[in-house]
């Protein structure tokens, strides 16, 4: 249950974040626009929406996926914008001199130089989501591991309690790895070019 | 100015751009006219800092001249284009792009058939000498097979002209040699026509029909000396030396002609 919630919120959260991070970083019109509102957003504690989301969706399961999605567009969208913005402009050039219209630009060159930077947010991203489905899990929805763990502390189970948290951290952990192997395999260029 | 045989044309170009760091205006390019012939080999040579690069970038079309105008075979510049290959310094090859979708880039771009994109890449990477790597990531290749790649890129377009920028600079002085007398090779075998910027006297005579030598800020024409020599150009012997002191008497009148500019550099 708390799988499916992190699921559809990170996936929410990963495509609108890809899109309008690598969308503001490219054009500095919309940066001046989206920056301030985005660090205002950013700056309220997650859990301060937890009562808007229940107002607006009831305890219902939008309210915990609108949690996950919201919390974990800010580290996509803010990663995905500066990987953006830091396309080295010799590779807009060659690109231009090689044939590319200038609208086919963001995705030929700034999408895929903007990747290592896109993977960070990613990564970032599904770690708080897991942060947030319990939250949301505890405060606002029914079932799954947040409600459980709330549910052993008022029955006193220190044992449930303690297989709750273990849970959640190796449901985290595994879904850590696996997008660590994807962003490896995509990344494969980088390959021997970073680190040590 | 413009014969019927130009192909280049710089008609009036001066550009002008403010140094961010000192806060005052440098005319990198003052008032340049020339015209360039289908298939020649020019370099333009001048002190560092000069507006070369910019002569170059706008006949890319990565730079707007602040006034004048530029022509490729009757066709004013305004922006850039697969008909002007540009080779950088820096490769700037796409990393995340192994070295035949480098190569490929161009003709997908222009949505050449696949078979035929295949075959002429196929023939550049051997015109090149790159068979066997074609696998391989920029960051896997040495600094001469990178600059190889950048060149088969945008050989495989046909472009009309080509256009580098300091290309062998950043390499070794044995790969340069080697790549100096590959790229003079396949001039002869492509009759490009080739805008070649560099610092380096025996680079331009080695390579060059003709050198536009360039004046320090203003960048103004200095001087433009045909060389005539027989290919391939002998680095040693008599008659080469004799152009390449010639050349470089010229630079050093420029060089002396603005000390405190060069001791700022």
């Amino acid at each position: 249950m708390s799988l499916e919630r992190v699921l559809a919120g990170f996936a929410i959260a990963s495509t609108t974040g890809v899109i309008f991070g690598v969308l503001i970083g490219w054009y500095s019109v919309l940066e001046d626009f989206c920056d301030g509102l985005i660090n205002f957003l950013r700056a309220v504690p997650m859990t301060a929406w937890v009562p808007f989301a229940v107002f607006i969706f009831g305890i219902h399961e939008s309210a915990a996926i609108f949690l996950i999605a919201f919390g974990s567009f800010f580290p996509i969208v803010v990663n995905a914008s500066a990987g953006a913005r830091q396309t080295p402009r010799i590779l807009i050039r060659a690109a231009r001199m090689l044939g590319t219209p200038p609208q086919k630009l963001m995705l030929r060159v700034v999408l895929p130089a903007a990747l290592p930077a896109v993977f960070t947010g990613l990564r970032v991203g599904l770690g708080l989501a897991w942060v947030l489905v319990i939250v949301a899990e505890m405060l606002a929805v029914q079932g799954g591991l947040g409600y459980a763990l709330w549910s052993a502390y008022q029955f006193s189970r220190l044992d449930l309690i303690i297989a709750a948290i273990i849970s959640v951290g190796g449901l985290g952990l595994a879904s850590d790895r696996l997008i660590s192997l994807l962003a490896r395999r995509i990344l494969r260029w980088q390959k021997g070019t970073t680190g040590q | 100015m413009s014969g019927p045989q130009a192909f280049i044309t710089f008609r009036n170009v001066s550009k002008s751009f403010r140094d961010a760091r000192e806060g005052r205006v440098v005319h990198a390019l003052d008032n340049i006219s020339m015209d360039i012939h289908r298939g020649a080999f020019v370099t333009v040579i001048g002190p560092s800092g000069c507006g070369k690069t910019t002569l170059l970038n706008i006949l890319a079309g990565f730079e707007q001249p602040g006034a004048g105008r530029v022509f490729l075979d009757g066709q004013s510049i305004d922006r850039p284009g697969a008909d002007r290959g540009v080779v950088f310094q820096e490769y700037a090859l796409f990393p995340w792009l192994t070295l035949r979708q480098n190569v490929e880039f161009g003709p997908r771009e222009r949505g050449m058939p696949t078979s035929l994109m295949q075959d002429v890449t196929d023939r550049t990477l051997a015109m090149v000498g790159l068979v066997g790597a074609e696998n391989r990531y920029p960051h896997e290749l040495s600094g001469g097979m990178r600059q190889r790649a950048a060149l088969a890129r945008v050989l495989v377009n046909d472009p009309k002209i080509l256009l580098m920028d300091e290309p062998f600079a950043a390499l070794d002085a044995q790969t340069r040699g080697r790549l100096q007398q590959e790229l003079a090779r396949i001039w002869m075998e492509t009759h490009k026509t080739v805008l070649f910027v560099t610092h380096s006297v025996e680079e331009a005579v080695l390579l060059a029909d003709r050198v536009i030598v360039m004046t320090t800020l203003p960048g103004r024409l200095k001087a433009d000396i045909q060389i005539s020599l027989p290919r391939p150009r002998d680095p040693t012997s008599p008659s080469f030396n004799d152009h390449r002191r010639a050349l470089e008497e010229v630079l050093a009148e420029e060089l002396a002609a603005e000390p405190e500019r060069l001791a700022s550099l």
